[in-house]
Protein backbone atom coordinates (compact mmCIF):
# COMPACT_ATOMS: atom_id res chain seq x y z
CA UNK A 1 0.00 0.00 0.00
CA UNK A 2 2.68 2.89 -1.17
CA UNK A 3 4.90 1.38 1.40
CA UNK A 4 8.36 0.77 -0.66
CA UNK A 5 10.86 -1.69 0.74
CA UNK A 6 14.28 -1.32 -1.03
CA UNK A 7 16.19 -4.24 -0.75
CA UNK A 8 19.86 -3.72 -1.92
CA UNK A 9 20.09 -7.31 -3.37
CA UNK A 10 17.64 -6.08 -5.81
CA UNK A 11 19.50 -3.89 -7.26
CA UNK A 12 21.87 -6.03 -8.36
CA UNK A 13 19.95 -8.99 -10.02
CA UNK A 14 19.39 -7.30 -13.82
CA UNK A 15 23.61 -7.24 -13.64
CA UNK A 16 23.41 -10.15 -12.36
CA UNK A 17 20.72 -11.28 -14.88
CA UNK A 18 23.07 -10.07 -17.72
CA UNK A 19 26.46 -11.42 -16.68
CA UNK A 20 24.91 -15.44 -16.22
CA UNK A 21 23.37 -15.03 -19.46
CA UNK A 22 26.42 -13.62 -20.97
CA UNK A 23 28.34 -16.92 -19.24
CA UNK A 24 25.72 -19.35 -20.35
CA UNK A 25 26.13 -18.06 -24.14
CA UNK A 26 29.90 -18.18 -23.88
CA UNK A 27 29.82 -21.55 -22.50
CA UNK A 28 27.47 -22.67 -24.94
CA UNK A 29 29.45 -21.29 -27.97
CA UNK A 30 32.65 -22.60 -26.49
CA UNK A 31 30.77 -25.99 -26.24
CA UNK A 32 29.30 -25.71 -29.34
CA UNK A 33 32.86 -24.73 -31.32
CA UNK A 34 34.27 -27.45 -29.51
CA UNK A 35 31.61 -30.28 -30.86
CA UNK A 36 31.72 -28.75 -34.27
CA UNK A 37 35.33 -28.85 -34.67
CA UNK A 38 35.46 -32.74 -33.41
CA UNK A 39 32.37 -33.79 -35.32
CA UNK A 40 33.99 -31.88 -38.03
CA UNK A 41 37.68 -33.66 -37.80
CA UNK A 42 36.23 -37.10 -37.06
CA UNK A 43 33.93 -36.58 -40.28
CA UNK A 44 36.76 -35.73 -43.10
CA UNK A 45 39.03 -37.98 -41.25
CA UNK A 46 37.04 -41.11 -39.95
CA UNK A 47 37.04 -42.49 -43.66
CA UNK A 48 40.85 -41.65 -44.18
CA UNK A 49 41.86 -43.32 -40.97
CA UNK A 50 41.64 -46.96 -42.21
CA UNK A 51 43.79 -45.83 -45.38
CA UNK A 52 46.00 -43.71 -42.93
CA UNK A 53 47.00 -46.86 -41.43
CA UNK A 54 47.84 -48.64 -44.94
CA UNK A 55 48.24 -46.59 -47.44
CA UNK A 56 51.41 -44.39 -48.68
CA UNK A 57 50.49 -41.78 -45.87
CA UNK A 58 51.72 -44.45 -43.66
CA UNK A 59 50.17 -43.19 -40.48
CA UNK A 60 51.32 -46.06 -38.52
CA UNK A 61 55.32 -45.25 -39.39
CA UNK A 62 54.91 -42.11 -38.10
CA UNK A 63 53.15 -43.20 -34.82
CA UNK A 64 55.98 -45.81 -33.83
CA UNK A 65 58.93 -42.92 -34.79
CA UNK A 66 56.30 -40.97 -32.44
CA UNK A 67 56.52 -43.62 -29.70
CA UNK A 68 60.30 -44.09 -30.62
CA UNK A 69 61.36 -40.53 -30.25
CA UNK A 70 59.00 -39.93 -27.13
CA UNK A 71 60.95 -43.03 -25.98
CA UNK A 72 64.34 -42.01 -26.24
CA UNK A 73 63.29 -38.32 -24.86
CA UNK A 74 61.22 -38.85 -22.25
CA UNK A 75 63.54 -40.92 -19.75
CA UNK A 76 66.10 -37.61 -20.89
CA UNK A 77 63.44 -35.37 -20.19
CA UNK A 78 63.06 -36.83 -16.68
CA UNK A 79 66.57 -37.74 -16.00
CA UNK A 80 67.25 -33.79 -15.67
CA UNK A 81 63.72 -32.58 -14.59
CA UNK A 82 64.06 -34.88 -11.57
CA UNK A 83 66.89 -33.62 -9.85
CA UNK A 84 65.82 -30.22 -11.34
CA UNK A 85 62.81 -30.53 -9.41
CA UNK A 86 63.99 -31.94 -6.28
CA UNK A 87 66.14 -28.44 -6.29
CA UNK A 88 63.57 -26.81 -7.12
CA UNK A 89 61.21 -28.49 -4.07
CA UNK A 90 63.70 -29.43 -1.60
CA UNK A 91 65.05 -26.55 -0.11
CA UNK A 92 67.99 -28.30 1.59
CA UNK A 93 68.59 -30.15 -1.16
CA UNK A 94 69.34 -27.28 -3.63
CA UNK A 95 69.59 -23.81 -1.29
CA UNK A 96 72.48 -22.20 -3.19
CA UNK A 97 70.71 -22.55 -6.66
CA UNK A 98 66.95 -22.62 -5.88
CA UNK A 99 65.96 -19.28 -6.26
CA UNK A 100 67.77 -18.78 -9.52
CA UNK A 101 66.02 -21.94 -10.79
CA UNK A 102 62.87 -21.24 -9.99
CA UNK A 103 62.97 -17.56 -11.46
CA UNK A 104 64.29 -19.49 -14.75
CA UNK A 105 61.30 -21.84 -14.76
CA UNK A 106 58.90 -19.24 -14.21
CA UNK A 107 60.68 -17.48 -17.09
CA UNK A 108 60.31 -20.55 -18.98
CA UNK A 109 56.98 -21.12 -18.44
CA UNK A 110 55.34 -17.54 -19.61
CA UNK A 111 56.83 -17.99 -22.86
CA UNK A 112 54.52 -20.31 -25.48
CA UNK A 113 56.38 -23.35 -25.79
CA UNK A 114 56.28 -23.68 -29.78
CA UNK A 115 58.63 -20.55 -29.85
CA UNK A 116 61.56 -22.65 -27.32
CA UNK A 117 60.67 -25.69 -29.68
CA UNK A 118 60.92 -24.23 -32.38
CA UNK A 119 63.79 -22.16 -31.76
CA UNK A 120 65.69 -25.78 -30.12
CA UNK A 121 64.50 -27.69 -33.67
CA UNK A 122 66.43 -25.23 -35.62
CA UNK A 123 69.50 -24.82 -33.30
CA UNK A 124 69.12 -28.72 -33.19
CA UNK A 125 69.51 -28.89 -36.90
CA UNK A 126 72.23 -26.65 -37.44
CA UNK A 127 74.64 -29.13 -35.06
CA UNK A 128 73.00 -32.54 -35.97
CA UNK A 129 73.22 -31.00 -39.88
CA UNK A 130 69.40 -32.59 -40.46
CA UNK A 131 65.79 -32.53 -40.02
CA UNK A 132 65.96 -35.70 -38.97
CA UNK A 133 65.06 -38.00 -35.61
CA UNK A 134 68.40 -36.40 -33.69
CA UNK A 135 67.16 -32.63 -34.25
CA UNK A 136 63.42 -33.97 -33.52
CA UNK A 137 64.41 -35.48 -29.64
CA UNK A 138 66.95 -32.76 -29.02
CA UNK A 139 63.86 -30.46 -29.57
CA UNK A 140 61.51 -32.47 -27.65
CA UNK A 141 63.51 -32.62 -24.73
CA UNK A 142 64.25 -29.16 -24.71
CA UNK A 143 60.64 -28.12 -25.32
CA UNK A 144 59.31 -29.72 -22.35
CA UNK A 145 62.28 -29.46 -19.92
CA UNK A 146 61.44 -26.51 -18.30
CA UNK A 147 57.51 -27.90 -18.45
CA UNK A 148 58.67 -31.22 -17.04
CA UNK A 149 60.35 -30.10 -14.06
CA UNK A 150 57.92 -27.32 -12.98
CA UNK A 151 55.51 -30.56 -13.15
CA UNK A 152 57.92 -33.01 -10.79
CA UNK A 153 58.30 -29.86 -8.57
CA UNK A 154 54.79 -29.65 -8.19
CA UNK A 155 54.54 -33.52 -7.39
CA UNK A 156 56.92 -33.57 -4.74
CA UNK A 157 55.12 -30.01 -3.45
CA UNK A 158 52.43 -31.89 -2.76
CA UNK A 159 53.74 -34.17 -0.52
CA UNK A 160 53.40 -32.90 3.08
CA UNK A 161 55.60 -31.14 5.12
CA UNK A 162 55.12 -32.93 8.01
CA UNK A 163 56.66 -35.81 6.09
CA UNK A 164 60.19 -34.55 5.81
CA UNK A 165 60.21 -33.17 8.79
CA UNK A 166 59.37 -36.44 10.92
CA UNK A 167 62.25 -38.19 9.13
CA UNK A 168 64.26 -34.93 9.66
CA UNK A 169 63.73 -35.52 13.25
CA UNK A 170 64.53 -39.09 13.34
CA UNK A 171 68.30 -37.72 11.67
CA UNK A 172 67.60 -38.50 8.26
CA UNK A 173 69.84 -37.17 5.65
CA UNK A 174 67.85 -34.20 3.24
CA UNK A 175 69.35 -37.16 0.14
CA UNK A 176 67.70 -40.47 2.42
CA UNK A 177 64.34 -37.73 3.32
CA UNK A 178 63.96 -37.22 -1.08
CA UNK A 179 64.49 -41.17 -2.07
CA UNK A 180 62.19 -42.59 1.08
CA UNK A 181 59.79 -40.60 1.78
CA UNK A 182 59.44 -37.78 -0.75
CA UNK A 183 60.27 -39.91 -4.00
CA UNK A 184 57.81 -42.68 -2.45
CA UNK A 185 54.94 -40.50 -0.96
CA UNK A 186 55.15 -38.65 -4.36
CA UNK A 187 55.15 -41.59 -7.00
CA UNK A 188 51.70 -41.63 -8.49
CA UNK A 189 51.72 -37.62 -8.72
CA UNK A 190 55.51 -38.23 -10.70
CA UNK A 191 53.97 -41.01 -12.62
CA UNK A 192 50.70 -38.30 -13.45
CA UNK A 193 53.33 -35.74 -14.37
CA UNK A 194 55.68 -38.20 -16.66
CA UNK A 195 52.26 -39.20 -18.49
CA UNK A 196 51.17 -35.86 -18.84
CA UNK A 197 54.53 -34.78 -20.05
CA UNK A 198 54.19 -37.51 -22.76
CA UNK A 199 51.17 -36.14 -23.86
CA UNK A 200 52.63 -32.93 -24.20
CA UNK A 201 55.20 -34.42 -26.07
CA UNK A 202 53.15 -36.49 -28.75
CA UNK A 203 50.51 -33.54 -29.13
CA UNK A 204 53.36 -29.92 -28.90
CA UNK A 205 55.66 -31.59 -31.41
CA UNK A 206 53.74 -31.86 -34.17
CA UNK A 207 52.36 -28.22 -33.69
CA UNK A 208 56.26 -27.55 -33.20
CA UNK A 209 57.68 -29.14 -36.46
CA UNK A 210 54.35 -27.54 -38.52
CA UNK A 211 55.61 -24.30 -37.62
CA UNK A 212 59.12 -25.17 -38.32
CA UNK A 213 57.85 -25.65 -41.74
CA UNK A 214 60.57 -29.04 -41.95
CA UNK A 215 58.23 -30.51 -44.75
CA UNK A 216 61.03 -32.13 -46.00
CA UNK A 217 61.75 -33.90 -43.55
CA UNK A 218 63.57 -37.76 -45.07
CA UNK A 219 62.68 -39.06 -41.69
CA UNK A 220 59.17 -39.28 -40.13
CA UNK A 221 58.78 -37.47 -37.20
CA UNK A 222 55.53 -37.29 -34.58
CA UNK A 223 52.80 -37.93 -36.84
CA UNK A 224 53.94 -35.71 -39.80
CA UNK A 225 51.42 -33.72 -39.91
CA UNK A 226 53.57 -30.80 -40.94
CA UNK A 227 54.42 -32.83 -44.42
CA UNK A 228 50.75 -32.26 -45.34
CA UNK A 229 50.14 -28.44 -44.03
CA UNK A 230 50.41 -26.81 -47.62
CA UNK A 231 48.12 -29.66 -49.68
CA UNK A 232 44.42 -28.71 -49.45
CA UNK A 233 43.59 -32.08 -50.73
CA UNK A 234 45.40 -33.92 -48.46
CA UNK A 235 42.83 -32.57 -45.40
CA UNK A 236 40.94 -35.86 -45.19
CA UNK A 237 44.24 -37.51 -43.84
CA UNK A 238 45.16 -34.67 -41.63
CA UNK A 239 42.10 -35.09 -39.99
CA UNK A 240 42.64 -38.70 -39.72
CA UNK A 241 46.04 -38.36 -37.72
CA UNK A 242 44.28 -36.00 -36.11
CA UNK A 243 42.24 -38.15 -34.52
CA UNK A 244 45.02 -40.64 -33.52
CA UNK A 245 46.98 -37.61 -32.19
CA UNK A 246 43.81 -36.81 -29.97
CA UNK A 247 43.49 -40.10 -29.36
CA UNK A 248 47.05 -40.98 -27.63
CA UNK A 249 47.05 -37.44 -26.02
CA UNK A 250 44.04 -38.50 -24.69
CA UNK A 251 45.24 -42.24 -23.74
CA UNK A 252 48.04 -40.28 -21.75
CA UNK A 253 46.09 -38.00 -19.96
CA UNK A 254 43.58 -40.15 -18.63
CA UNK A 255 46.16 -42.26 -17.32
CA UNK A 256 47.82 -39.56 -15.84
CA UNK A 257 44.09 -38.55 -14.25
CA UNK A 258 44.15 -41.99 -12.60
CA UNK A 259 47.47 -41.54 -11.18
CA UNK A 260 46.58 -38.42 -10.09
CA UNK A 261 43.74 -39.91 -8.59
CA UNK A 262 45.80 -42.72 -6.45
CA UNK A 263 48.03 -39.91 -5.81
CA UNK A 264 45.06 -37.52 -3.79
CA UNK A 265 43.75 -40.97 -1.79
CA UNK A 266 47.22 -42.06 -0.85
CA UNK A 267 47.75 -38.42 0.58
CA UNK A 268 44.44 -39.02 2.19
CA UNK A 269 45.12 -41.96 3.67
CA UNK B 1 79.28 -31.97 18.81
CA UNK B 2 81.61 -32.15 21.71
CA UNK B 3 82.87 -35.11 23.80
CA UNK B 4 82.45 -34.60 27.11
CA UNK B 5 85.10 -36.35 29.78
CA UNK B 6 84.39 -39.13 31.66
CA UNK B 7 82.39 -38.86 34.61
CA UNK B 8 81.98 -35.40 33.99
CA UNK B 9 78.63 -34.62 35.10
CA UNK B 10 76.70 -31.88 32.67
CA UNK B 11 73.92 -29.97 34.72
CA UNK B 12 73.11 -27.64 32.11
CA UNK B 13 71.43 -29.96 29.29
CA UNK B 14 69.69 -27.19 26.43
CA UNK B 15 70.99 -23.75 26.97
CA UNK B 16 69.45 -20.69 24.02
CA UNK B 17 71.14 -17.22 24.98
CA UNK B 18 69.20 -14.01 22.78
CA UNK B 19 67.92 -15.96 20.32
CA UNK B 20 65.46 -14.56 17.48
CA UNK B 21 63.48 -16.59 14.73
CA UNK B 22 62.43 -14.68 12.42
CA UNK B 23 59.94 -17.05 9.84
CA UNK B 24 60.09 -15.13 6.88
CA UNK B 25 58.57 -11.41 7.72
CA UNK B 26 57.48 -12.69 10.90
CA UNK B 27 59.52 -12.14 14.42
CA UNK B 28 58.82 -15.40 16.09
CA UNK B 29 61.11 -15.17 18.73
CA UNK B 30 62.70 -12.45 20.11
CA UNK B 31 65.84 -12.96 22.46
CA UNK B 32 64.84 -16.17 24.59
CA UNK B 33 66.96 -16.86 27.04
CA UNK B 34 66.15 -20.51 28.51
CA UNK B 35 68.45 -22.92 29.87
CA UNK B 36 66.99 -26.93 30.79
CA UNK B 37 68.94 -29.18 33.10
CA UNK B 38 70.03 -32.07 32.29
CA UNK B 39 66.83 -34.86 33.21
CA UNK B 40 64.10 -32.26 33.91
CA UNK B 41 61.12 -31.68 32.08
CA UNK B 42 60.29 -28.23 31.18
CA UNK B 43 56.80 -27.35 29.76
CA UNK B 44 56.31 -24.43 27.33
CA UNK B 45 53.14 -22.46 27.60
CA UNK B 46 51.49 -19.94 25.48
CA UNK B 47 48.55 -18.89 23.09
CA UNK B 48 49.18 -19.23 19.86
CA UNK B 49 51.54 -18.01 17.83
CA UNK B 50 53.35 -17.33 21.33
CA UNK B 51 56.70 -19.10 19.88
CA UNK B 52 56.47 -22.71 21.33
CA UNK B 53 57.48 -23.98 18.36
CA UNK B 54 59.96 -21.86 17.25
CA UNK B 55 61.60 -21.95 20.32
CA UNK B 56 61.08 -26.15 20.25
CA UNK B 57 62.59 -26.55 16.47
CA UNK B 58 65.30 -24.28 17.34
CA UNK B 59 67.21 -27.25 19.76
CA UNK B 60 66.98 -29.78 17.17
CA UNK B 61 67.77 -27.41 13.90
CA UNK B 62 64.65 -27.97 11.96
CA UNK B 63 64.07 -24.55 10.59
CA UNK B 64 66.89 -25.86 8.91
CA UNK B 65 64.06 -27.07 6.54
CA UNK B 66 62.46 -23.73 6.48
CA UNK B 67 63.79 -21.67 3.70
CA UNK B 68 62.30 -18.48 5.03
CA UNK B 69 63.53 -19.19 8.59
CA UNK B 70 66.24 -17.23 9.92
CA UNK B 71 67.47 -17.44 13.27
CA UNK B 72 70.42 -15.13 15.29
CA UNK B 73 71.97 -15.78 18.98
CA UNK B 74 73.22 -18.85 20.49
CA UNK B 75 72.03 -22.38 21.02
CA UNK B 76 73.80 -24.81 23.26
CA UNK B 77 73.44 -28.24 23.71
CA UNK B 78 76.06 -30.15 26.70
CA UNK B 79 77.69 -26.58 25.88
CA UNK B 80 78.43 -27.13 22.71
CA UNK B 81 76.90 -24.37 20.22
CA UNK B 82 74.47 -26.01 17.64
CA UNK B 83 73.50 -23.20 15.05
CA UNK B 84 76.20 -22.37 12.50
CA UNK B 85 78.16 -24.28 10.00
CA UNK B 86 80.02 -28.15 10.28
CA UNK B 87 77.59 -29.62 12.69
CA UNK B 88 76.58 -32.52 12.03
CA UNK B 89 72.59 -32.14 12.08
CA UNK B 90 71.62 -35.61 10.90
CA UNK B 91 73.33 -36.67 13.87
CA UNK B 92 72.24 -33.60 16.26
CA UNK B 93 68.92 -34.72 15.68
CA UNK B 94 69.37 -38.01 16.59
CA UNK B 95 70.64 -36.93 20.02
CA UNK B 96 67.28 -34.17 20.43
CA UNK B 97 64.59 -36.04 18.63
CA UNK B 98 61.17 -34.43 18.76
CA UNK B 99 57.46 -35.36 18.06
CA UNK B 100 55.13 -33.23 16.68
CA UNK B 101 51.26 -31.96 17.36
CA UNK B 102 50.00 -34.96 15.20
CA UNK B 103 51.21 -38.42 14.19
CA UNK B 104 53.64 -38.10 11.54
CA UNK B 105 53.85 -41.35 9.54
CA UNK B 106 56.17 -42.07 7.06
CA UNK B 107 54.77 -43.97 4.02
CA UNK B 108 56.20 -47.75 4.83
CA UNK B 109 55.27 -50.64 7.56
CA UNK B 110 54.87 -50.39 10.92
CA UNK B 111 58.87 -51.75 11.72
CA UNK B 112 59.94 -49.38 9.25
CA UNK B 113 58.39 -46.40 10.73
CA UNK B 114 60.21 -47.42 14.30
CA UNK B 115 63.38 -48.57 12.59
CA UNK B 116 63.70 -45.55 10.07
CA UNK B 117 65.89 -43.11 12.48
CA UNK B 118 68.25 -46.44 13.22
CA UNK B 119 68.50 -47.22 9.53
CA UNK B 120 69.14 -43.56 8.66
CA UNK B 121 72.28 -43.66 11.26
CA UNK B 122 73.68 -46.23 9.31
CA UNK B 123 72.70 -49.54 11.73
CA UNK B 124 72.33 -52.47 9.21
CA UNK B 125 71.93 -55.30 11.63
CA UNK B 126 68.80 -56.59 11.31
CA UNK B 127 68.87 -58.24 15.04
CA UNK B 128 70.21 -55.13 16.64
CA UNK B 129 67.55 -52.95 14.37
CA UNK B 130 64.53 -55.55 15.84
CA UNK B 131 65.91 -55.56 19.28
CA UNK B 132 65.76 -51.76 19.72
CA UNK B 133 62.46 -51.73 17.36
CA UNK B 134 60.61 -53.95 20.72
CA UNK B 135 61.95 -52.20 23.26
CA UNK B 136 61.02 -48.81 21.93
CA UNK B 137 57.38 -50.05 20.86
CA UNK B 138 57.22 -51.75 24.49
CA UNK B 139 58.65 -48.42 26.13
CA UNK B 140 55.41 -46.55 24.91
CA UNK B 141 52.90 -50.09 25.69
CA UNK B 142 52.59 -50.36 21.97
CA UNK B 143 54.19 -53.52 21.81
CA UNK B 144 51.15 -55.82 22.48
CA UNK B 145 49.04 -54.17 19.54
CA UNK B 146 52.07 -53.65 17.42
CA UNK B 147 53.36 -56.68 17.00
CA UNK B 148 51.23 -59.11 15.01
CA UNK B 149 51.01 -55.92 12.25
CA UNK B 150 54.41 -55.04 12.22
CA UNK B 151 55.27 -55.45 8.56
CA UNK B 152 52.15 -53.80 7.54
CA UNK B 153 51.61 -49.93 7.46
CA UNK B 154 50.27 -48.92 10.39
CA UNK B 155 46.75 -47.66 9.41
CA UNK B 156 45.20 -49.73 11.52
CA UNK B 157 46.36 -48.17 14.35
CA UNK B 158 44.37 -45.27 16.36
CA UNK B 159 45.59 -41.61 16.10
CA UNK B 160 47.26 -42.32 20.30
CA UNK B 161 48.34 -45.29 18.91
CA UNK B 162 50.09 -43.75 15.76
CA UNK B 163 51.43 -40.95 18.13
CA UNK B 164 53.19 -43.69 20.35
CA UNK B 165 54.31 -45.32 17.63
CA UNK B 166 55.95 -41.99 16.59
CA UNK B 167 57.49 -42.03 20.35
CA UNK B 168 58.65 -45.28 19.58
CA UNK B 169 60.24 -43.90 15.97
CA UNK B 170 62.41 -41.26 18.73
CA UNK B 171 63.13 -43.42 21.42
CA UNK B 172 64.67 -46.30 19.62
CA UNK B 173 67.48 -43.93 18.89
CA UNK B 174 68.11 -43.60 22.71
CA UNK B 175 67.79 -39.23 22.25
CA UNK B 176 69.66 -37.82 25.31
CA UNK B 177 66.61 -34.96 24.53
CA UNK B 178 62.97 -35.16 23.50
CA UNK B 179 61.25 -31.88 22.73
CA UNK B 180 57.12 -32.69 22.39
CA UNK B 181 55.80 -29.95 20.17
CA UNK B 182 51.85 -30.30 21.72
CA UNK B 183 51.90 -34.26 21.61
CA UNK B 184 48.35 -34.56 22.52
CA UNK B 185 47.18 -31.90 20.60
CA UNK B 186 45.05 -34.18 18.00
CA UNK B 187 43.88 -36.44 20.40
CA UNK B 188 40.91 -36.45 22.39
CA UNK B 189 40.76 -36.27 26.33
CA UNK B 190 40.79 -40.05 27.27
CA UNK B 191 43.16 -40.54 24.46
CA UNK B 192 45.73 -37.59 25.66
CA UNK B 193 45.12 -38.89 29.16
CA UNK B 194 46.78 -42.22 28.49
CA UNK B 195 49.29 -40.89 26.32
CA UNK B 196 50.57 -38.50 29.08
CA UNK B 197 50.27 -41.47 31.30
CA UNK B 198 52.54 -43.20 29.47
CA UNK B 199 55.17 -39.99 28.78
CA UNK B 200 55.54 -40.02 33.14
CA UNK B 201 57.76 -42.75 33.69
CA UNK B 202 59.81 -41.39 30.23
CA UNK B 203 60.77 -38.19 32.11
CA UNK B 204 63.56 -40.52 34.05
CA UNK B 205 65.36 -41.69 31.30
CA UNK B 206 65.74 -37.93 29.32
CA UNK B 207 65.36 -34.33 28.98
CA UNK B 208 62.16 -33.43 28.02
CA UNK B 209 61.17 -29.92 26.70
CA UNK B 210 57.18 -30.33 26.10
CA UNK B 211 55.15 -27.09 24.05
CA UNK B 212 51.74 -27.48 25.23
CA UNK B 213 48.12 -25.73 25.14
CA UNK B 214 46.86 -27.84 28.28
CA UNK B 215 47.95 -25.97 31.07
CA UNK B 216 47.04 -28.91 33.39
CA UNK B 217 49.20 -31.25 31.23
CA UNK B 218 52.29 -28.54 31.89
CA UNK B 219 51.38 -29.14 35.74
CA UNK B 220 51.42 -32.11 35.38
CA UNK B 221 54.08 -33.75 33.60
CA UNK B 222 57.15 -30.84 34.03
CA UNK B 223 59.71 -29.37 36.92
CA UNK B 224 60.04 -26.30 35.37
CA UNK B 225 57.31 -24.13 33.35
CA UNK B 226 57.99 -21.47 30.84
CA UNK B 227 55.36 -18.94 29.64
CA UNK B 228 55.61 -17.23 26.25
CA UNK B 229 53.58 -14.79 24.88
CA UNK B 230 54.54 -12.58 21.63
CA UNK B 231 57.42 -14.38 21.14
CA UNK B 232 58.91 -13.45 23.91
CA UNK B 233 59.60 -15.18 27.33
CA UNK B 234 57.98 -14.11 30.06
CA UNK B 235 58.27 -16.13 33.12
CA UNK B 236 60.10 -19.35 33.99
CA UNK B 237 60.60 -20.84 36.84
CA UNK B 238 59.47 -24.10 38.82
CA UNK B 239 55.98 -25.21 38.04
CA UNK B 240 54.61 -25.44 41.50
CA UNK B 241 55.92 -21.40 41.91
CA UNK B 242 54.49 -20.21 38.43
CA UNK B 243 51.31 -21.77 38.56
CA UNK B 244 50.35 -20.70 42.04
CA UNK B 245 52.34 -17.99 42.55
CA UNK B 246 53.30 -15.69 38.92
CA UNK B 247 55.81 -13.22 39.36
CA UNK B 248 54.29 -11.13 36.41
CA UNK B 249 50.83 -10.24 36.13
CA UNK B 250 50.93 -11.36 32.58
CA UNK B 251 51.20 -14.90 33.35
CA UNK B 252 48.33 -14.82 35.93
CA UNK B 253 46.30 -13.13 33.36
CA UNK B 254 47.15 -16.47 30.94
CA UNK B 255 46.65 -18.68 34.04
CA UNK B 256 43.41 -17.38 34.63
CA UNK B 257 42.14 -17.28 31.13
CA UNK B 258 42.16 -12.93 31.08
CA UNK B 259 42.87 -11.43 27.98
CA UNK B 260 45.54 -8.61 28.94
Amino acid sequence: MGTVTSAPLDTFRPRDAIVTALAYASGAATAAAFVALATAVVALGWADLRYAFSGPVQLGTGLTYSLLVVAVALPVTMAIGIPAAACASEPIVGTQIRVALLASLRWSLGLPPVVIGVAAFFVAMTFVRSAGIGAGIAALIVLNLSNATARFAQAYASVPAAAREAAAAAGASPVLIFFSIVQRRAVWAVSAATLTIAAQMIGETSAVLAASGARSAQAPLPLQIWQYASDAGMAPSEASSCIVLVLSVAACLSLARVCRGRHRSSMAS
Amino acid sequence: MNVQPAGHVVETKLEATALHVWLGERHALKGANISVTAGKTVSLIGAAGSGKTALLRAFNRLHDLNPQARLQGSVKIDGAEILGRGIDVAALRRRVSMIFNAPSVLPTSLFDNVAFGLRAKGIRDRVLIAEKVERALRRVLLWEIASPILDRPPDRLTTEQLQRMCLARALALDPDVLLLDDPTASLDPLAAMAFEEMLVPLRRDHTVLVATNNLEQAARLSDSTCYLASGEIIESGETPLVFSRPADARTEDFLAGRTS
